[in-house]
């Protein structure tokens, strides 16, 4: 199954010809060059699968889930105290022992029939509340961010595995014709911390990479023709290199019949992706669901306008990242957390909310699983009077879609939003989640690396039995 | 059979159009990449691109490895990510990497290098271009069906497309 080469074995292949050599090889799955062109077709699930895609909207940076979606009244009572000590202990990136707590200035109201209580930074998302499912018990390793968004994106917390977006598309294969299968829509104002390779495929073949698409005209790398070329010469370009690989190529030589097969796909990328990049043929009615028009909400509305009609044209994985730069354009409130999450909030209420309203409304949002959540959430314990730090041990995330039963708020922190204590889910319990609502078995999808079959849960994740 | 590595695959474009620098050692070479990409750096001021064109031919050893900003030409080609060991190179074949050895903007230049490096040794004689083309690129001469269709290809189009062509034959791309 898997196209690697192990010099290793092929020298005890070498050393035992004859029957015993055949038998190895098969026992190793030694792979053929046939098998090199199946990296990308569809390919069946190992459960059913509940959703075909999945959106994960990535507030980089750590959002607070004590602004959010995590209500703590003890903690405005504590405001301006030391944390009592049966809360217990918790390492922070900056703030001391000596910090204060500090109480949320946010006003939370219940809302939808569910009466989950959605702070006042949401008023668009609470009033899909009854979609969602919030899960406000997760918690990761670390506590600063380049560690923390490795944890999150492949469960490890150094960099070099394979992202769930990886997994997911090797794990499913590709279901459309002329786009990528995993697509990374990042902020324009800048790069995160840990870099590009918390999205990347790791050690798996270079087919599952994500797809960076940026903003612009052309958001697809390579998908434009260079200067002074047109498309009915490249048409022949093509044509030109088909022909000389056919006469060299027999009907055995499965791996050129790929190759020749990948000139067709790059073609038909290049001419029918930029029409589903093309927004204009929305409504205005669609674009002002997504905020598409306002100043604050333009941005990330047409991103997530753009990653719902990913999904719809069977686009598995996208990551709508919101937050990028510097801390204070990331939800990295350290300075001030009403100045950033007031304006962090504001720039993705609308968008967000008009995602979920647009997938069900199209009947999209049963087969699509919406993520949405940081690395990490914040300190209860002020940093420098106003800000919060990073905290990694209870935060909030929320799924709805692709089979989740939303219109719960399940797991708890403490009464002051340190630990999750009731139901603590770690991020290996979402990547299972996600893995198991897309019809994939984490012990079953694995790949060998370095002599072990690796997967995307390291340590074994549990499904979140509550909410699917 | 195997297909050459991304290096590899570098390293004969190189060759074929006449452009390698093969002197050895000297400082990591940092190649022009697309601006957005330098953008997803966390200091974008660190992919300071090598001056000196001579420099930027050099084989690719010698290009500066950066984990956070992986060239996409290597990276398709399934050059590893560099943050982990690799005991063995994987080998794929998807449609990106037709995209990049199609549009991007490490094998356009060098097939406009080659093609004039094919006018200045094979004159303007369509089957001369052809052949030397087949010599350069591939070591062998083109067989008859192989000159018909790269002569008619030629009537219509440039020479230009015709090397870029050439740079994705899988004669070009695969050893045995």
């Amino acid at each position: 199954m898997h196209p690697i080469r192990n010099p290793r074995r092929d020298a005890i292949k070498d050393s035992f010809c004859g029957f015993g050599a055949m038998a190895l090889a098969s026992m190793l799955h030694e792979p053929t060059l046939a098998d090199m062109d199946s990296l990308t077709r569809p390919k069946s699930t190992h459960l059913p699968a509940k959703a075909k895609s999945v959106i994960f909207l990535f507030m980089a940076g750590g959002p607070s889930h004590l602004e959010t979606f995590d209500p703590k009244p003890l903690l405005k009572e504590l405001n301006g105290q030391a944390r009592p000590s049966e809360f217990g202990d918790a390492k922070y990136q900056f703030v001391q022992k000596d910090a204060k707590l500090l109480g949320s200035k946010r006003k939370f109201a219940k809302h939808g029939q569910s009466g989950i209580e959605v702070s006042d930074l949401f008023p668009n998302v609470a009033k899909v509340i009854d979609d969602i499912a919030v899960i406000r018990s997760c918690y990761g390793d670390m506590v600063v961010h380049s560690a923390a968004q490795y944890e999150l994106m492949s469960g490890r917390i150094v960099p070099g595995f394979p992202s769930m977006g990886s997994w997911s598309i090797y794990g499913l294969g590709s279901e459309s014709q002329s786009l990528p299968a995993y697509v990374v829509l990042p902020d324009p104002e800048g790069a995160l911390e840990a870099g590009q390779p918390m999205y990347g495929n790791g050690f798996l073949p270079a087919a599952y990479q994500p797809t960076m698409m940026r903003p612009g005209e052309t958001p697809v790398l390579n998908l434009d023709l260079p200067t002074g070329v047109a498309l009915k010469d490249r048409r022949r370009t093509i044509e030109l290199i088909r022909h000389l690989n056919e006469v060299n190529t027999t009907s055995q030589d499965q791996e050129f019949a790929a190759r020749i097969e990948a000139y067709e796909l790059a073609f038909k990328m290049q001419t029918e992706a930029p029409q589903v990049f093309d927004l204009s043929g929305e409504t205005e009615e669609t674009f002002s669901l997504y905020g598409i028009g306002d100043k604050s909400t333009d941005d990330y509305g047409r991103r997530c306008l753009l990653a719902r009609k990913l999904a719809e044209q069977g686009v598995r994985f996208s990551v709508v990242v919101s937050g990028g730069g510097s801390g204070n354009t990331q939800w990295d409130a350290h300075g001030d957390i009403e100045e950033n999450h007031i304006r962090m909030a504001k720039e993705t209420d609308k968008p967000v909310a008009g995602l979920l309203i647009d997938l069900k409304r199209r009947g999209l949002l049963d087969s699509t699983l919406v993520l949405w959540g940081g690395e990490f959430g914040r300190s209860p314990e002020a940093q420098g009077g106003k800000g919060r730090d990073h905290h990694n041990l209870g935060f909030t995330m929320w799924m709805a879609g692709g089979g989740i039963r939303g219109g719960q708020a399940i797991g708890a922190t403490d009464e002051i939003g340190l630990k999750a204590i009731e139901s603590p889910y770690h991020f290996r319990d979402i990547h299972t989640t996600i893995l198991n609502q897309l019809g994939l078995d984490q012990d079953r999808l694995t790949y060998p690396h370095l002599g072990r079959n690796e997967r995307l849960t390291q340590l074994r994740g549990k499904v979140i039995q509550q909410i699917v | 059979m195997r297909r050459l590595s991304a290096e590899e695959i570098r390293d004969s474009m190189l060759v074929a159009s006449g452009q390698l620098n093969s002197e050895m050692g000297g400082p990591g070479v940092i190649l022009q990449v697309h601006q957005d990409l330098v953008k997803q750096l966390y200091k974008p001021s660190q992919w300071e691109v090598t001056k000196s064109v001579q420099e930027r031919m050099k084989r690719s050893v010698y290009l500066f490895a950066k984990r956070n900003l992986r060239l996409p030409f290597m990276e398709v080609f399934d050059q590893p990510a560099a943050q982990t060991s690799c005991s063995s190179r994987q080998q794929s074949t998807h449609a990106p990497q037709a995209l990049e050895l199609l549009n991007g903007d490490i094998a356009n230049p060098l097939a406009t290098s080659f093609a004039q490096r094919l006018n200045r040794e094979a004159g303007d004689n369509t089957l001369a271009q052809i052949e030397t083309a087949f010599m350069l690129a591939l070591g062998r001469q083109p067989t008859d069906l192989e000159q018909q269709l790269a002569a008619s290809f030629l009537e219509k189009e440039s020479l230009n497309e015709f090397a870029l062509a050439i740079f994705n034959l899988n004669a070009f791309l695969y050893v045995r």
